[in-house]
């Protein structure tokens, strides 16, 4: 490719990604590209790059068929959302209209979806549907005598074959906005815990499980796609991290309170396994959660 | 594989993004993009049975996806598609030859946005989140139409060295 051709193609591939091309130019593009398979990559490289941001970050996601699948990701998020809304401001209501009481306990649960893994996780890479995503995991029933200790399924944490990794992570995002208001003066918490139980797997590999918690005053779709983690602003993080105990029978109970900021409006809760050491054997199936909670109150009570 | 199993359900989802830029790269019209990725999603469910488990299931959504977009130019009047039938061909065979690794591409694309530069990830927020044409990205910013569509094309570009990178790194 020349010097010369490449950079009009370059500019001409770009028009066409940015649906800037000119009828006139489409000529010349296609006898450039015909010409070059090392274009015609440069162009597959762009247009791929180009298709992944759109569906990923959102402008062209269009509308899975229902019959088939449950709404598209930006319904499922409003639905979500209001659903939580609703259940809050329920909460709300129930809890008396004493909400400003200083001497009263505010104790209102925050609704997470499947949070103790009794469905399936259908996990996926983006918050394509409301419930977890991120990393894979499943919801399964038991394993070699490991027993769910609430309800029937618990969650059991998996190596991936597309990125496989030593940290394995899950998310849910959670709708602060009907409970957090600017103007209150006493101080709220939000309280996470669950239990989480690990069957080393080799004698050198040893674990961590971790419970996260993240709160943001704005959080736009491409932070919830990424990392919460990774995020710079407006954003607060508490977290607790357990070792894995010599007992493959026992359950050890993990959570967390944080100061919840006054301008908190969404938040993102995050679950994850680290795996360290020579004695991994690449099955890494041996890492189970259950039973999450997440809990807002006036007073810390852990 | 059934195609109401939560199995089916699952690998279809993850594909989507794979699947819509597989379309979107035969033929870079989004409007057109996204009703083929609704069509072959439909055909993906009625075909659920051929596909047989185990074996690289974005691979055989995005060739069902391809004979979509072939068919769709086939209906259309030939000034209306974007690229000649032998160019298109010639797309096609350099894109499946790809289609093996489009699942590390999305993890791995994943990865590298967030080690690109604030501004950057600023201006593809703006561009691919907001619905910002790039003639209103460049009014806003004060620049001309084309040296935005140029900085998008090298951020994509660095996107793409970084997705390489990492997949060769995982290859390793």
């Amino acid at each position: 490719m020349s010097t010369a051709n490449q950079k009009s193609a370059r500019e001409l591939i770009a028009d066409l990604c940015d649906g800037l091309l000119q009828p006139e130019d489409r000529a010349k593009l296609t006898e450039l590209l015909r010409e070059d398979p090392l274009l015609q990559n440069e162009y597959l490289d762009q247009a791929m790059v180009d298709g992944l941001l759109r569906y990923e970050l959102g402008i062209d996601r269009p509308t899975i068929p229902s019959q088939f699948f449950a709404p598209p990701r930006n319904n499922l998020i409003k639905l979500t959302l209001g659903t939580l809304v609703v259940a809050l401001l329920v909460s709300l209501f129930l809890g008396g209209y004493s909400w400003f009481d200083k001497n009263r306990l505010v104790d209102i649960p925050v609704q997470l979806s499947n949070n103790s893994f009794e469905r399936d996780l259908g996990i996926s890479l983006t918050p394509i549907s409301s419930g977890w995503y991120g990393d894979e995991a499943q919801s399964v029933v038991g394993d070699q005598g490991h027993l769910a200790p609430h309800g029937n399924r618990m969650l059991q944490f998996v190596r991936s074959l597309h990125q496989p990794s030593n940290e394995c992570e899950i998310y849910q995002l959670i709708d602060l906005s009907a409970v957090t208001d600017t103007s209150r003066r006493e101080p709220l918490f939000l309280e996470a815990k669950m239990v989480a139980n690990v069957r080393a797997n080799g004698e050198k590999t040893s674990y961590l499980i971790a419970l996260e918690l993240y709160t943001y005053s704005e959080l736009s779709e491409l932070d919830i796609v990424l990392a919460p983690d990774r995020l710079g602003k407006n954003v607060r993080v508490s977290s607790h991290k357990i070792a894995a105990d010599s007992d493959p029978e026992s359950w050890q109970e993990v959570k967390l309170v944080m100061p919840l900021p006054n301008d908190s409006r969404y938040g993102i809760v995050k679950i994850s396994a680290h795996e360290s050491g020579t004695g991994a054997d690449g099955k890494y199936q041996e890492v189970f959660v259950d039973n999450v909670q997440i809990r807002m109150t006036n007073k810390e009570v852990f | 594989m059934d195609r109401s199993s939560d199995e089916f359900m699952l690998l279809l989802t993850k594909a989507q993004s794979s699947i819509y830029a597989c379309i979107f790269s035969l033929h870079p019209d989004p409007v057109a993009a996204s009703d083929l990725l609704q069509e072959t999603n439909l055909t993906l469910c009625r075909k659920a049975e051929d596909f047989e488990k185990g074996t690289n299931f974005t691979a055989w959504a995005t060739r069902i996806a391809r004979y979509h977009v072939l068919n769709y130019r086939r209906k259309l009047k030939r000034e209306k598609a974007i690229f000649e039938p032998d160019l298109f061909e010639e797309l096609c065979v350099v894109q499946e030859q790809r289609s093996d690794e489009l699942d590390r591409y999305l993890h791995a694309l994943r990865d590298c946005l967030q080690h690109l530069p604030p501004a950057h990830r600023q201006l593809l927020q703006e561009r691919y989140t907001s619905e910002g044409s790039v003639s209103a990205l460049a009014s806003q910013q004060g620049k001309t139409v084309s040296a935005i569509s140029q900085l998008l094309y090298r951020i994509r570009q660095s996107l793409m060295d970084c997705i390489y990178r990492k997949v060769q790194e995982a290859n390793l």
